[in-house]
């Protein structure tokens, strides 16, 4: 028979998605689709036992809002305080007693790292509290962001 | 927005139940996860577009939670299926369709989890095509193409793995 369906299309048929009207006619008509037909169907009937009429238990709703809704860590917030209580460090502790106290046993291979911390601490100080509040807010803005692209990436 | 929620549980909530029974064969952990899924729906109301039906963004979390379940659990799963075995027995008959039941779940547990879900999300939550396509990110003829080989691995495995005892239908 010409024009004859595809197995998907019957299979869309059997599931109870939309098909060419004249389906259902034609496999009435044709027995390779006939045969066809029966066949799917006795899948589906076989997976069909997975159907189950369970209902969901009393007080199911109760239950789902007496729970306490936790709401998202305030990682920002923590952060600010962090950002902001290590950068005010830096203004009250001596420099040069840091500095020996970082160094005090460490062969040069971290010196790189140390010389780098040692600016951030330097730079900090010449800042001055105003220019601390800034740079915290601006660590804090890109933390957000961050936090909210993951939470895209999840896919929730 | 717990009106909101409340409808969701009411439109969603029994076949979120069913689809979790299913992966997990027992009523207390289906039930938790049917409230870690509202719970993410609560947790999260604000970024849901309200325009659009919330089925599918529903089941992929609850499918999400299933398929961890599954994860850590699998042992359990394929050995232990508390709805259909401790349940009353009843009547012969009765009894001997639970018994075929409890190998459908077992032929179900050992398909691959790429078909699996598609399958659970038809004929458990009974699920459109659309519905399907849009809750797993698949594109509409790989759903199609994947119900089809799971429905034939899912019967050669009945008919194989038990030496034909689910013969008569």
């Amino acid at each position: 028979m010409n024009n004859c369906p595809d197995l998907m299309m019957i299979q869309a048929y059997l599931d109870g998605e939309a098909v060419p009207p004249d389906m259902e006619k034609h496999l009435q008509k044709c027995p390779a689709c006939k045969k066809a037909y029966q066949e799917l169907r006795e899948l589906v009937v076989t997976a069909d036992k997975l159907k189950s009429d369970a209902e969901l238990p009393e007080g199911f709703y109760n239950r789902l809002v007496s729970k306490p809704i936790h709401k998202p860590f305030p990682a920002a917030l923590v952060a600010a305080v962090m950002f902001l209580f290590a950068f005010l460090s830096t203004q009250v502790l001596y420099p040069g007693y840091f500095e020996w106290w970082l160094t005090a046993g460490i062969t040069h291979q971290v010196g790189l790292a140390i010389d780098f911390i040692m600016g951030i601490f330097y730079t900090a100080q010449t800042l001055g509290y105003l220019g601390l509040v800034m740079i915290t807010l601006a660590l804090v803005a890109l933390e957000v962001l961050i936090l909210i692209k993951f939470k895209i990436l999840e896919g929730y | 927005m717990q009106e909101l929620l409340r409808e969701m549980v009411e439109t969603y909530g029994n076949r979120i139940y069913r689809l979790a029974l299913r992966y997990t064969g027992n009523r207390p952990q289906a039930e938790d996860i049917t409230q870690e899924t509202f719970l993410k729906v609560y947790q999260n109301l604000d970024r849901y577009d309200q325009n659009r039906p919330p089925g599918p963004w529903i089941f992929k979390i609850a499918t999400n939670l299933c398929r961890n379940w599954l994860r850590d659990n699998r042992e359990i799963a394929l050995n232990f299926d508390e709805e259909t075995r401790s349940a009353n027995p009843g009547p012969e008959e009765l009894y001997l369709a639970q018994e075929e039941k409890a190998e459908l779940l077992q032929a179900i547990y050992r398909l691959p989890e790429k078909y699996r879900e598609v399958i659970m999300l038809k004929h458990v939550s009974e699920l459109s095509y659309n519905e399907i396509a849009e809750t797993l990110n698949l594109d509409l003829s790989l759903v199609k193409n994947r119900l089809y080989r799971g429905r034939l691995m899912l019967r050669d495995s009945l008919t194989k793995g038990n030496g034909g005892s689910v013969k008569n239908e």
